[in-house]
């Protein structure tokens, strides 16, 4: 019997690609005769990790796909067509209305996704899904929660986080001033205006010894645009764009940040909330999609966007040690609940129930 | 806030507490009321980005036949039936709109192709997209401007137009009113003469 994973795209250093190069390795240490195969494979990934999709042929009745579903795309309907046992894991699709002011195509292609995903839902045998939202989400799309395995959490190799960090990022940054830091691609769902708007605040009125540091890759040029416009006509000089950056430089941003302040609005999972806690950064978070979840009661949940509100908040985390001490071990005991052991074993423990 | 800690929740007290005291509001406008969004405000004229749209524009069709399915477990055949005869109805209807909708997108891609080849006969344009200059980028910059100047101005115009038209509307209602009033003052005058005139007659 063989476990294959299929994705449509194998990115370098995303949370989708990551966790399925992690499965791959946990599905070969419990002994599974595994495969990732995929449309595309970024030029940065061994060549060894995946094998192109045109590849998969000979799968049998008992075989089980693992497909991972995030975007919708022509190869989803194929999942219908494969002769095997068929898991979908669902990582969760950006609504659509999101995207749509910068891009028609793509918010096209992620309704195209929304209504896979419905359609898929007497395809396959089960879902796993990678939080308690994913999983309300799939239910509301017609799929059986008997059926829904949520996933306690992504496989995040944390012994990554201990390689050494930029020296010259943390050279740049570790200089007295209250580092404020946001990890998410650049799309409007991730509503990083909601962070400026909060820094520009805080920065006119409690602390101008402070900066905002935006790190994430560009979806949409022209969001980054605005965005940097937006900045400049609050008068926030220090909002910093680094754009993607290496693992070195992000190691070393966390390592220098003073909150991590997160307004996102739709997030399936959020893994830099995963590596806040890990490099204990105080968490200030909208209360929205699998935020909750995630952050399973530790950090600040707000339920406001209110800058006044979340800029006092930021104040009373960088002055109150008490407070600061208080949330990160919040963080530190959620951190617990969320360690590769704990999901590698959660997952097989859950593959030899279905199997 | 949520936060099931008690010292946290009273932080949140103190912090809405000394808010309200210091009466402290947020003067930092919203980012839909600072920056024309979807226009990418920085961004240099990107012929690429307008190719692409277009090609997405003449590669994709709205079409009136779709996959038609259910999700309900045990019903599925009844209710995809019932949808075909549905779709089947409303045919007269659908086809023309969504070829309607088809022929307004090969006019939009049409004209995008027209910007297209308007944009690379001009060489200093084009140099632009691939060599975004910063003195380039300001001329792009005037011309949003003005074509934004332009929106308003038209938009203006066309709320003068409306309003004009109001005005008129209202100074006819107004002539015919009073066209009535002294067809009535008339008719009034004319009685008036009358009487006198049966006043006299019985004196």
């Amino acid at each position: 019997m063989r476990i294959v994973q299929a994705l449509s795209t194998l990115a370098f250093g995303d949370a989708i690609g990551n966790h399925a190069v992690g499965l791959k390795k946990v599905l070969q240490r419990g002994g599974y005769h595994t495969e990732i195969y995929a449309e595309g494979i970024d030029h940065r990934i061994p060549k060894e990790t995946a094998k192109s999709i045109r590849q998969l042929r000979g799968l049998k009745k008992s075989d089980i796909i693992i497909y991972h579903m995030s975007f919708g795309c022509p190869l989803n309907w194929r999942l219908r067509e494969w002769k095997c046992r068929k898991i979908l894991m669902y990582h969760n699709i950006t609504p659509p209305e999101f995207t749509r002011q910068y891009s028609v195509s793509f918010s096209n292609d992620l309704q195209m996704g929304l209504e896979q995903t419905a359609q898929l839902a007497h395809s396959v045998e089960r879902s796993i899904a990678m939080s308690e939202f994913n999983k309300r989400d799939l239910i509301q799309m017609g799929y059986h929660a008997e059926q829904i395995w949520a996933m306690p959490g992504y496989l995040i190799p944390f012994e990554d986080y201990e390689k050494e960090p930029d020296s010259e990022t943390l050279r740049q940054y570790d200089d007295g001033w209250v580092n404020i830091l946001f990890v998410g691609r650049f799309a409007p769902n991730k509503k990083q205006e909601d962070v400026i708007r909060t820094f520009a605040y805080y920065k006119k009125h409690i602390n101008s010894r402070s900066r905002l540091i935006l790190v994430g890759s560009v979806v949409f040029p022209e969001y980054v645009d605005d965005l940097q416009a937006y900045a400049d006509k609050m008068g926030a000089p220090n909002v910093i764009f680094p754009g993607h950056v290496s693992f070195a430089q992000l190691i070393a941003l966390y390592r220098s940040a003073s909150v991590f302040l997160c307004m996102s609005e739709h997030e399936g999972f959020c893994v830099p909330l995963v590596e806040a806690m890990y490099f204990d950064v105080p968490i200030i978070a909208y209360c929205a999609a699998a935020i909750p979840d995630t952050l399973g009661g530790c950090g600040v949940l707000t339920e406001s966007k209110d800058p006044v509100l979340l800029s006092m908040w930021i104040d009373q985390i960088i002055n109150n040690p008490l407070l600061r001490a208080h949330i990160l071990a919040g963080q530190r005991a959620r951190l617990k609940q969320l360690t590769p052991e704990i999901v590698e074993n959660s997952f097989l423990q859950y593959l030899q129930q279905i199997i | 806030m949520e936060n099931n800690i008690v010292d946290v929740q009273k932080i949140m007290e103190e912090i809405k507490a000394e808010i309200a005291a210091k009466g402290l509001a947020n003067d930092i406008p919203a980012f839909e009321d600072t920056v024309s969004l979807g226009c990418g405000s920085n961004a240099s004229v990107d012929l690429s980005a307008l190719k692409r749209e277009l090609a997405y524009l003449r590669q994709h069709e709205v079409h009136y036949y779709r996959d038609i399915t259910s999700y309900h477990p045990w019903l599925t055949p009844i209710v995809r039936f019932v949808k075909r005869v549905i779709r089947k109805l409303c045919k007269f209807l659908g086809e023309p709109m969504v070829e309607e909708v088809n022929e307004y997108h090969r006019h939009v891609a049409k004209t995008i192709e027209h910007i297209i080849k308007a944009l690379e006969q001009q060489p200093n344009l084009t140099a632009m997209s691939e060599d975004p200059l910063e003195n380039r980028v300001l001329e792009a910059r005037k011309y949003k401007q003005l074509a934004e100047q332009y929106a308003t101005q038209c938009f203006r115009t066309e709320k003068l137009l409306e309003s004009y038209n109001t005005l008129k509307s209202s100074v006819a209602s107004s002539e015919d009113k009073a066209k009535v009033l002294a067809l009535n003052i008339e008719r009034l005058e004319l009685q008036l003469e009358i009487l006198k005139l049966q006043v006299e007659k019985d004196k």
